[in-house]
């Protein structure tokens, strides 16, 4: 299978990993990716269709199409990427507080050679913190990680049924079309009723997919037409959009993988990292500001003999 | 290749399965068949705000014809203890509940003939003891009918203002014909309100004229019964006597200004936002049109309200 590292991936991190579980995860992540891609392709779909009904202009709702392809797509990456930590193994205590697992570089190399002192610090720490990660047990997920799950499961359902009525609109657009015709022949003798005159008679722009200027008139329709069959749509299209976060909260594959926990190392170590670059150079500022009070205390006594 | 399974296996192949499903529900148009346009259509004639149950889906062929069936044979009439009484069958689309309805009633011919002489014999008077008098002739004819009414009202269970939306909408779904007296407006013609022909008969466009009818261009509620012909006056008349034979409050309103007559019908309960006029005895009668179907309380003229005034209450 063509795997997608394009995505969610950065393979490096994966380097230190038995081969077998890194192509393992590779193809986990890589059709989590997938999924994003369809569920945005879903939503920009849906937006294409809506923006054709309401400004019949196809470079508009190309425009928004495009746009909200981007939208959701880096939407749905850090909602995922925001439900993945390792609050559960071992790595978490540091992983949630990067100072647990500073330590400090009491050397006074030149430049370069202090460099690759902190690179060795660091990937010593790295991989003492690397072999301390083993999963604590059974995860329970906090209180707030619970809420904000149901939050984010909740905006990713309500997102879910704004885009399938979109989507169903262009489905169901043959039998739409059939039903307004029909609602036509029933108010023939009624040319002035709000029905015919506000949704049912195109304007200068014409018909576009829909032969009805009222997308609400058409859901409803829709939901006339389709009863029970609606809901059931309705609740594909939630499951299609609500997988990859379940998936993401609730899968040991995605939040026990190593590619979470050498992304959590990974962090820690650039903080770590940088974590000992200011303090080089907070200690390099200390030394240079001593040196001019050292400086300015010699002139001093200079002046004064 | 890797082998997934576990949660995220599951995940996968619902995700992926509900996608195709979804493709291939759109692409074999599983939905065709399971779309239903019966509903849309019934909602559809119901739902206008105010013309409430003005249209009703029910096919024109299914639709029988009004019979009117002559005496039967000397035994058989005995059996029936009415004598001469011709069975009448009006079938109408019921304008507010019920589709196809039906109302089976015995009119004696003689009634009839009883009915047209007293009219004829009636003078240019007062339009109140004219529409009396046709009113105190007839309603004894009606019984049968007025009875058959109840039935109806009693089979199907019908409250106060169901049973007033039946009977008025039996009236109103019957198709006018212009009545004339005089040389002053004579058919053919073309009027403000639509062009008529020379033909005194029920015509299904609404284009049907009788000339001639002495005195206030008026029939009386029996001939009305028997030939359905009848305009503004005629129905309000006929419905008068049908319904306050059946023991509604109602009145019979007439305003010269539009030169026109509807009926005023009191209500226990307030109907909404309906426009009513005060009675004689100061109770609310609320406008209800007969010549168009149309629910109580609507009030579609040009003139205001004060120039109506209640005719029989």
């Amino acid at each position: 299978m063509m795997q997608l590292h394009i995505i969610l991936i950065d393979e490096s991190l994966l380097q230190k990993t038995d081969p077998t579980k890194k192509d393992q995860e590779l193809l986990v992540f890589s059709i989590l990716g997938l999924m994003i891609i369809i569920i945005s392709i879903l939503g920009s779909l849906s937006t294409f269709i809506y923006c054709l009904l309401i400004f019949k202009n196809i470079i508009i709702a190309s425009s928004a199409a495009v746009f909200l392809f981007l939208v959701l797509f880096n939407l749905s990456r850090l909602m995922l990427i925001t439900s993945i930590n390792a609050y559960h193994t071992k790595l978490g205590v540091f992983h949630f507080d990067h100072e647990l697992a500073y330590e400090s570089y009491h050397g006074h190399d030149n430049t370069i050679v202090k460099d690759l002192k902190f690179q060795e610090i660091v990937n010593d720490k790295k991989d003492r913190l690397r072999k301390h990660a083993e999963t604590k047990g059974r995860y329970l997920p906090s209180f707030v990680q619970r809420i904000t799950f149901l939050l984010k499961l909740g905006f990713f359902a309500f997102l879910a049924i704004f885009f399938a009525n979109g989507i169903e609109l262009l489905l169901f657009s043959g039998q739409l079309n059939e039903s307004f015709e029909m609602i036509r022949e029933i108010y023939v003798n009624q040319p002035d009723s709000w029905l015919i005159k506000n949704a049912l008679s195109p304007d200068e722009k014409g018909f576009w997919i829909l032969n009805s200027n009222s997308i609400l008139l058409s859901i409803n329709v829709l939901s006339m037409g389709l009863g029970w069959w609606k809901t059931a749509v309705d609740i594909v299209f939630v499951l299609i959009f609500t997988i990859p976060l379940l998936l993401t909260y609730r899968s040991r594959r995605i939040f026990d993988s190593y590619y979470v926990r050498e992304l959590a190392l990974h962090e820690i170590t650039i903080s770590h990292y940088h974590h000992l670059m200011t303090e080089d150079a907070c200690k390099h500022i200390e030394r240079e500001l001593l040196g001019m009070q050292l400086d300015a205390l010699t002139e001093s006594d200079h002046q004064t003999a | 290749m890797a082998k997934l399974n576990g949660l995220f296996g599951l995940g996968n192949a619902v995700f992926w399965g509900l996608l195709g499903l979804l493709v291939l529900v759109s692409l074999i148009q599983f939905f065709d068949r399971e779309f239903n346009n019966q509903l849309i259509k019934e909602r559809f004639s119901r739902m206008d705000s105010l013309e409430r149950g003005l249209i009703v889906l029910v096919d024109l062929d299914t639709i029988k014809e009004d019979t009117i069936k002559k005496p039967k044979k000397e035994k058989e009439k005995k059996k029936e203890k009415i004598m001469d009484a011709e069975l009448h069958i009006w079938n109408w689309i019921d304008p507010y509940r019920f589709g196809l309805a039906t109302l089976e009633f015995r009119l004696k011919k003689t009634d009839y003939e009883k009915s047209v002489s007293n009219r004829n014999k009636l003078l240019f008077e007062d339009v109140e003891q004219v529409y009396r008098a046709l009113l105190e002739n007839d309603r004894s004819s009606l019984d049968n009918m007025i009875e058959a009414y109840k039935q109806v009202s009693v089979a199907k269970n019908l409250d106060y203002l169901q049973t007033l939306e039946f009977v008025v909408g039996s009236i109103q779904t019957i198709p006018y014909t212009f009545v004339t007296m005089g040389n002053i407006v004579r058919c053919p013609c073309r009027l403000s309100f639509g062009k008529f022909y020379d033909d005194c008969s029920v015509r299904p466009d609404g284009r049907g004229c009788c000339n001639d009818i002495e005195p206030f261009a008026v029939f009386s509620p029996t001939e009305f019964a028997d030939t359905k012909k009848g305009d503004c006056d005629t129905r309000t008349l006929f419905a008068y006597t049908i319904l306050s034979g059946m023991n509604f409050d109602v009145t019979i309103l007439n305003s010269v200004a539009a030169g026109h007559s509807i009926l005023g019908v009191y209500s226990p309960k307030p109907l909404g936002n309906g426009v009513y006029v005060l009675g004689k005895n100061g109770k609310k009668y609320y406008t209800w049109e007969l010549t168009a179907v149309m629910p109580p309380g609507i009030y579609p003229y040009n003139v205001s309200l004060y120039t109506w005034y209640s005719v029989l209450k």
